[in-house]
């Protein structure tokens, strides 16, 4: 079909109608995505269906899951969309090195660690500045996610260490640090009742709420994290180092024989996956708690491997999937407010979800290589 | 600081005790590894057992024996869901590990309100445990005698357990399968062996020793379960197998180093030097990445030098 028929604004034709159709049915790329989607969705149902039945075999009513779901996309939306902002960001902090086989499961010492930062700035530096502070305090952040990751990726590239054991002891050794900082270097001695915190910020340097979704602590943390995501997007499909990263992740082999030096793309990946997630720790302190809290991050960063995983590891899936993991998690909090059964059956979900649809991704690896084979290259993963 | 501070009976002696649960999870871990499979799912199967044990502890007499045979049994049937995912379903095995992981905290945590009725944590009050074993004639003797007098018996059953399985590996027809699996599939399979057989055994045999670990945590050393009480041990037990090359005799002595550390961090914790107890323990998650950064370094000298 030609622009200009379109232009002209004529009836669209039956015949034409079918063969769009019919070009769009034997789009290769569409009906993947689209069967990809599809099998995603009914992953994450099973998944569901699975956890409704554990409940009612453990003697609670199934239904709970549907109540707290529904009010989590009526009522109180705005909790969904205040746990959503730190899962989408999550899921791009996971998703970024992921693409090119790195795995980086160090992402909630990178939120520990962002966090700190913007904390030690927003406290040390004059009120006065108000947001201009805010503006430092986000990038201090973004710097230090980002050397705790390198941390871990240094070790990687110079000592060849196992990339998943390191970040999984750095997290613990930023989890600690957090503490101390929180509890003893940063702690505010005129408080009341002492606990693991600093001293509040200054209330201008605060990351503003949603007025539309007030009382609620939903923040402009989302537009932020949308921001990014779609940043992130940008990266993958438009630029070098996203065409380097896609290589060295499926093809290394290719990658170095085309002259890539996939060291060098890990360091990157890692350096902006740890930006990431300092966000998270920033936008958390500044928006949510307005003050360093050490028990503050209730591990987004695994949740966010839930968030990349289930959006295939595509940005813009993981706008969507991050959105439906916020109503999971806000759908938690409301059915332990509405029903007796605990929260923590939401953690049980996501497992469950992980577990489906990694299981899921061996079907089409399989499926691939059946049609490398007919095609008879080897470059088709 | 002097020196006695850090190697003291009583740093060596809790040592020990820390090392233990690390060293049996670490067994199952090693044969997973042998095998080809990267089990850091053993954080989760720890997890597991402890609360199984005191599950059995709070329902019934509170016998620790049977609640640590019960917690073997029950973390053996929960790897299975692990073997499912990653044999039958061929799933990545580090998603696999995170999603057990996960999963483990949200079940025990979920099972802990719903069937113990507790928040948080439970510390059964009938708990009936196995006396600590008496050795007086060893107590003299400087390093024995610290490491097994005044320790419940699972401490020298661990470490027969990982001398029994050194030569199982080296010297059975079972071991070498194991062992030929993890260096080539193709091969292993040409050779006629099972090889969905093996991998569920070192997967299932890895529940067993984990839940032991779990429950050697919760019943003998604390009696009592809490939230997410592993706190990476499983992670700390893996970095042992890599380091320790997968050699059950070596990887005892890395989890008594791991063990060490934070035995001092209490130590010194409790002689009050001034530094937070935070920083205190970090130690042994330092250790372990430092240890880390040495055996890597170590092997990819050991490759280029083959080259």
């Amino acid at each position: 079909m030609d622009k200009g028929s379109l232009n002209k604004k004529e009836p669209i034709k039956k015949k034409d109608l079918m063969k769009i159709k019919e070009a769009i049915w034997q789009n290769k790329r569409v009906m993947d995505s689209l069967k990809l989607v599809g099998k995603q969705v009914a992953m994450t149902l099973v998944a569901v269906l699975i956890v409704m039945i554990f409940l009612a075999a453990s003697g609670f009513s199934p239904d709970a899951v549907l109540i707290g779901l529904n009010r989590a996309i009526t009522k109180d939306i705005a909790g969904s969309v205040r746990w959503a902002a730190p899962l989408m960001l999550a899921g791009v902090a996971v998703c970024i090195p992921f693409k090119a086989a790195v795995f980086n499961l160090g992402v909630d010492g990178q939120i520990y660690m962002g966090a700190i930062a913007a904390s030690t700035v927003m406290l040390a530096l004059p009120e006065e500045l108000g947001k201009w502070g805010l503006l430092a305090a986000f990038l201090a952040a973004m710097v230090g996610g980002a050397l705790f990751a390198l941390i871990a990726a240094a070790m990687k590239v110079y000592f060849n260490t196992d990339m998943i054991v390191s970040t999984l002891l750095l997290n613990f050794v930023a989890k600690l640090f957090t503490e101390y900082i929180a509890a003893d270097a940063l702690r505010d001695a005129d408080a009341a009742i002492q606990m693991n915190a600093s001293k509040m910020f200054p209330e201008s340097m605060w990351l503003p709420r949603l007025a539309y979704f007030a009382p609620s602590s939903a923040n402009v943390g989302i537009y932020i994290a949308i921001a990014i995501t779609l940043i992130t997007a940008f990266i993958f499909y438009k630029t070098t180092l996203g065409y380097e990263i896609k290589l060295v992740g499926t093809n290394p082999n290719f990658a170095r024989y085309g002259g890539m030096n996939a060291n060098r793309v890990i360091l990157k990946t890692m350096a902006l996956s740890g930006a990431v997630a300092g966000l998270i720790g920033v936008i958390e302190v500044s928006a949510v708690q307005h003050r360093l809290l050490a028990g503050f991050n209730p591990s987004f960063g695994f949740d966010g491997i839930v968030v990349s995983l289930l959006a295939n590891n595509n940005p813009f899936g993981v706008i969507f999937t991050s959105l439906f993991f916020g109503i999971l998690k806000n759908g938690g909090s409301n059915m332990e407010r509405l029903t007796e059964v605990p929260q923590v059956i939401t953690q049980i979900t996501m497992a469950i979800i992980i577990i489906t649809v990694s299981s899921n991704i061996v079907v089409r690896k399989i499926k691939l290589r059946r049609r490398m084979k007919k095609d008879g290259s080897g470059s088709a993963v | 600081m002097d020196l006695d501070l850090l190697f003291n009976a009583s740093v060596i002696s809790s040592a020990v005790r820390i090392a233990t649960p690390l060293l049996l999870a670490a067994l199952g871990c090693i044969l997973c590894e042998k095998a080809g499979i990267t089990n850091l799912a053993i954080e989760g199967f720890m997890l597991m057992g402890s609360f199984i044990s005191i599950a059995y502890i709070t329902k019934s007499d509170g016998s620790v024996l049977i609640a640590l045979l019960a917690a073997m049994l029950g973390t053996m049937i929960y790897s299975g869901l692990f073997g499912l995912v990653v044999i039958k379903f061929q799933a990545n095995h580090v998603v696999a590990s995170i999603a057990m992981n996960l999963l483990s905290v949200g079940l025990t945590t979920f099972l802990l309100q719903a069937m113990l009725g507790a928040q948080g944590m439970i510390r059964p009050a009938n708990i009936q445990k196995i006396p600590n074993m008496e050795l007086d004639f060893l107590e003299n003797i400087p390093f024995i005698g610290s490491v097994l007098h005044n320790q419940s018996f699972i401490v020298p059953l661990a470490i027969f357990m990982a001398i029994a399985l050194h030569f199982v590996i080296k010297k059975t027809v079972y071991g070498m399968n194991v062992v030929s699996l993890g260096e080539s599939e193709g091969a292993a399979r040409s050779a006629g062996i099972s090889v969905k057989k093996v991998q569920w055994s070192v997967i299932l045999l890895s529940g067993l020793f984990s839940g032991l670990a779990g429950a050697y945590l919760s019943s003998v050393i604390l009696s009592e379960f809490s939230m997410n009480m592993v706190q990476g041990r499983g992670f700390t037990a893996y970095t042992a197998v890599i380091f320790g090359n997968t050699n059950a005799i070596l990887v005892w002595l890395v989890t008594l180093l791991f063990g060490w550390a934070e035995a001092i961090g209490v130590q010194l914790e409790l002689a009050g030097i001034g530094v937070p107890s935070s920083i205190l323990k970090m130690f042994p998650y330092v250790l372990a990445i430092i240890v880390l950064i040495i055996s890597s370094v170590n092997t990819k000298r050991r490759k280029e030098r083959k080259k």
